[in-house]
C-alpha cells in the first residue's frame, strides 16, 4: 500500500503534506505533487493536511489511475521537501471538480 | 496541549486534566508506576473495581516520529499481583495522540458492557456492546468498523478478557485494522474485562500541535536517516524477530520442550524452520510480506504478515517469542502450525508466551506428547470457550502448574518465563529475575552478550544498563527497537521533545526517567509484599543442566540482588551505551 496524490491538487497544490512527510517522498510538477510509491512509508500523517482532501490510500477503489501518475512522475518530477510558494490562484481552483485535463506535466522547481 | 482523561466507569463521568510543561513527557511504565504507587494500588485485589486500568502513550504519539507510537496499559497484575505495564505498537497510541490526548485512566466498572467512543469532536460516549460478547477480537473489529468506518483505532477485550482468564491481554488495531496487536503480558484484559469494557474506538484525526513542527520534523528525518544506517535495524527489517531463533537455536538458549533443550536442530543438521532466514524465505515465496510496520511512521518495520502454500494470511505478525514459547517449548517444529495456533491467541486476546509455557507445561506433566498439535488447538478451544477446563487453563502457567502438581513451572512471580532460557542468556535471565513486571525479557534484553566468561557482577551490570535504557523506551512510547539509535542519542531524543512541547529537559534528564521507573516498580512490588525470594528462578533451571552447552543455573536472588541494589543506589559507575 502506498498514499498517492489525486485530482483535487492540481492547480491548487497547497503543499502542506510535504510539511509532514518524514521521508521526503514528495516530487514537484509545475501544478501537481505526486508521492513516489517505493518511497512512501505509508504513515498517513499527510493525508489529512491535505486541504483538498487530495491524498488517498491507493487500496481505495477507482484510483489504478492515479498511482499511475504517481509513479511516472515520481521517476521524472524533482523532490521537493520543504513547502514553496502557493499558486496565486490556488484558492479558485479549491474544490473544483474535473481537473484532470489540466494537469500539466512540466516539472516543477523541486528543491531535493 | 495534551490532555489526561480520568474515566469513571460506575458514573460515566470524566474528569478532564490539561498536562503542562514537563508533565507531557512522564508516560508510559513510569507514569503508571507513579500513578498506581499515589493511588495506593499496592495492596488492593487486582481483580476489583478498584485496580485501576491505564492506558499512556509516549510524548511524539500521534506524528510520525519512527517507533515512537508505542503504548503503555497498566494496573495492579491480577497474574503476578505485582506491577503490570504491558506495551503494544499499533495505531491506538498513534490515535490518542493525533486528539492530544496523551492517555487514560479507567476507574472503577461499569454495571453493563460498554463500548467507550472517543471521537475527534464531540462528547465520549458509552455505547452497548451486549452485541460484541463472546465475539472473537476479528469479528469484534468487523462489526465496529462497520459502525465506525476505518478511521479509527480499536481497543479490545476478547472472550478470555471477558470472563477474567489471566493470560488475557488488550488487543490493538494494527495499521491494517487488524486487532492483532496486544498489550499481551500479565493479565491486563481480564481487568479490562472486570470494568466491564469490552472495547475503546478512538478516531483518528491528524498530527497534533507541536510547539515547532518544523524542527520536530526535521529530527524525525534525522533519527530515519540514523536508522537506515544502523545494521541491526537492517537486520529487523529484513529477517523480522524471528531472526532471534536462528541466535538462541545456535546457541542452544531456545526453549525446546518444556526448556528442556535450548536447540531443536543442531546446525548444519538440515534446515532450522522455525528461524527467521527460513521463514522469510518461504513468506517471500508465498507471496507474504516479509516487512511490516505495526505502527504508523515506522522505519524498522520488524512485523510481517505470514501466508500459507496459497498465499492466504494466516497471522500477522509472526513473531520470535510466539515461535518459542507456543512453537519450539511445545515441540512444533513447523511455522506454519505456530502460525495457526498464534491466530487463534489473537482471536482470544491472549498472551502467547504465558499460553505455550502453560501447553508446554501440560506435555511435560503428561497431559500429552509434545508436538501433539490437536492438543493445543483443543487447549485454546476449550479457552475460548470458557468451560471448566479452559478456565482453569486461563489462570496461566503457575496456577495451572500448582493445580496438577507438576514439577517443572517455568515462571517468575508467577508470570511465564520468555524465550531466552536464562541458564545461557545470562544477562536476561537477570533481567527477568530482578523486574517487578515478572518474567519479561522486555525489561532488559541482551541475548547476544557472551555470558559464559563473564562474572555474575559483570552481567549484572550488563542487565541493569538494558533495564534502564528499555524503561526509558518504555516510559516515553519509544519500541526498545530504535535501540541502536537511541541509546546513544538520547541529545536527539530531548531535543525532540524540547522542540515539542517548549522545554529544556537534557538527556541524562530522560536516562533518569527509566532509572525513576524501576525505582517506583520496586517500591511498588516491596509495598504488594514482594520479597527477594521471589526472584529466584525455578528450582529445575538450576538442577537440570541444559542440552547442548550442559550449563545450569548460575544465578542466585541474593547474589544478583547484591550487586544490583549498588547499581541502583550509583555506587557502580555504569556505561549506557
Amino acid at each position: 500500500m502506498t498514499f498517492i496524490v489525486t485530482e483535487g491538487c492540481i492547480k491548487c497544490k497547497f503543499q502542506d503534506c510535504i510539511e509532514v512527510c518524514p521521508v521526503d517522498c514528495f516530487y514537484e510538477g509545475e501544478n501537481f505533487l505526486v508521492i513516489h510509491p517505493d518511497e512512501c512509508i505509508d504513515c498517513g500523517v499527510c493525508e489529512p493536511e491535505c486541504p483538498e482532501e487530495a491524498i488517498k490510500a491507493d487500496t481505495e477503489p477507482g484510483l489504478e489511475k492515479w498511482l499511475e501518475i504517481n509513479t511516472k512522475f515520481a521517476d521524472i518530477w524533482p523532490n521537493i521537501t520543504a513547502k514553496g510558494e502557493v499558486p496565486a490562484d490556488a484558492q479558485e481552483w479549491s474544490g473544483k471538480p474535473d481537473k484532470e485535463a489540466l494537469l500539466s506535466e512540466k516539472p516543477g522547481k523541486g528543491d531535493g | 496541549m495534551r490532555k489526561f482523561l480520568d474515566i469513571d466507569l460506575s458514573t460515566q463521568t470524566i474528569k478532564t486534566r490539561e498536562l503542562q510543561g514537563r508533565e507531557i513527557i512522564n508516560s508510559g511504565r513510569r507514569l503508571i508506576a507513579e500513578m498506581l504507587l499515589k493511588d495506593g494500588i499496592a495492596n488492593i485485589d487486582p481483580l476489583s473495581p478498584e485496580n485501576p486500568l491505564i492506558f499512556s502513550a509516549g510524548p511524539f504519539a500521534g506524528t510520525n516520529f519512527s517507533n515512537a507510537n508505542r503504548l503503555s496499559v497498566g494496573c495492579k497484575s491480577p497474574l503476578t499481583g505485582g506491577i503490570k505495564e504491558a506495551n503494544t505498537g499499533g495505531t491506538f497510541g498513534f490515535a490518542i495522540g493525533q486528539l492530544e490526548i496523551a492517555g487514560f485512566t479507567l476507574h472503577g466498572a461499569s454495571d453493563k458492557w460498554v463500548t467507550i467512543r472517543i471521537p475527534k469532536d464531540g462528547e465520549i460516549t458509552f455505547e452497548d456492546a451486549s452485541d460484541l460478547l463472546g465475539l472473537g477480537n476479528f469479528e469484534a473489529a468487523e462489526k465496529l468498523h462497520g459502525i465506525y468506518g476505518d478511521k479509527v483505532s480499536l481497543a479490545l477485550c476478547g472472550p478470555v478478557g471477558e470472563y477474567g482468564g489471566l493470560l488475557s491481554g488488550v488487543a490493538f488495531s494494527d495499521t491494517d485494522n487488524r486487532p492483532s496487536r496486544i498489550a499481551a503480558r500479565g493479565g491486563v484484559g481480564a481487568v479490562m474485562g472486570l470494568k466491564k469494557v469490552k472495547a475503546i474506538v478512538v478516531d483518528k484525526d491528524k498530527m497534533p500541535t507541536l510547539h515547532d513542527r518544523k524542527k520536530v520534523m526535521r529530527a524525525i528525518k534525522d533519527y530515519g536517516k540514523k536508522l537506515g544506517e544502523s545494521p541491526a535495524v537492517k537486520s529487523l527489517e529484513t529477517t523480522g524477530t524471528a531472526m532471534v531463533a536462528d541466535l538462541t537455536n545456535h546457541m542452544g538458549a531456545l526453549p525446546v520442550r518444556n526448556f528442556s533443550s535450548g536447540q531443536l536442530v543442531e546446525p548444519g543438521d538440515g534446515p532450522f524452520k522455525m528461524g527467521g532466514d527460513y521463514i522469510r524465505e518461504r513468506n517471500s515465496e508465498r507471496g507474504g510480506e516479509i516487512s511490516h510496520a505495526c505502527m504508523p511512521g515506522c522505519l524498522i518495520k520488524c512485523s510481517n504478515v505470514y501466508v500459507d502454500a496459497s498465499g492466504r494470511e494466516i497471522v500477522s505478525p509472526l513473531e520470535y517469542e510466539t515461535i518459542g514459547l507456543l512453537g519450539t517449548n511445545c515441540g512444533l517444529t513447523e511455522p506454519d502450525d505456530v502460525a495457526i495456533l498464534n491466530e487463534t491467541a489473537n482471536d482470544l486476546g491472549i498472551d502467547t508466551i504465558e499460553v505455550g509455557a502453560m501447553i508446554a507445561m501440560l506435555m511435560d506433566g503428561g497431559q500429552a506428547e509434545f508436538g501433539d498439535i490437536e492438543f493445543m488447538k483443543q487447549c485454546l478451544e476449550d479457552i475460548r470457550i470458557g468451560n471448566e477446563r479452559g478456565k482453569l487453563l486461563a489462570q496461566g502457567t503457575a496456577r495451572v502448574g500448582k493445580h496438577f502438581n507438576i514439577a517443572r513451572i517455568p515462571v517468575i512471580k508467577q508470570q511465564a518465563i520468555s524465550a531466552y532460557d536464562p541458564r545461557v542468556v545470562e544477562v536476561t535471565g537477570i533481567s527477568m529475575m530482578v523486574t517487578a513486571q515478572g518474567a519479561d525479557h522486555t525489561t532488559g534484553n541482551a541475548p547476544t552478550f557472551k555470558c559464559d566468561d563473564k562474572t555474575v557482577e559483570v552481567i549484572a551490570a550488563e542487565s541493569y544498563k538494558m533495564q534502564v535504557n528499555s524503561a526509558v523506551a518504555d516510559s516515553i512510547g519509544l519500541c526498545v527497537f530504535g535501540r541502536s539509535v537511541t541509546d546513544g542519542n538520547l541529545k536527539l531524543i530531548a531535543d525532540a521533545m524540547n522542540d515539542a512541547f517548549d522545554l529544556d529537559v537534557t538527556p541524562d534528564e530522560v536516562r533518569e526517567l527509566g532509572r525513576e521507573a524501576l525505582r517506583l516498580e520496586d517500591e511498588f512490588n516491596r509495598a504488594a509484599g514482594f520479597k527477594e525470594a521471589d526472584d529466584e528462578l525455578p528450582a529445575f533451571f538450576h538442577s537440570e543442566p541444559l542440552p547442548p552447552t550442559n550449563r545450569s543455573a548460575r544465578l542466585q536472588a541474593d547474589e544478583v540482588n547484591s550487586y544490583m541494589r549498588r547499581l541502583r543506589a550509583g555506587e557502580v559507575e555504569v556505561q549506557y551505551v
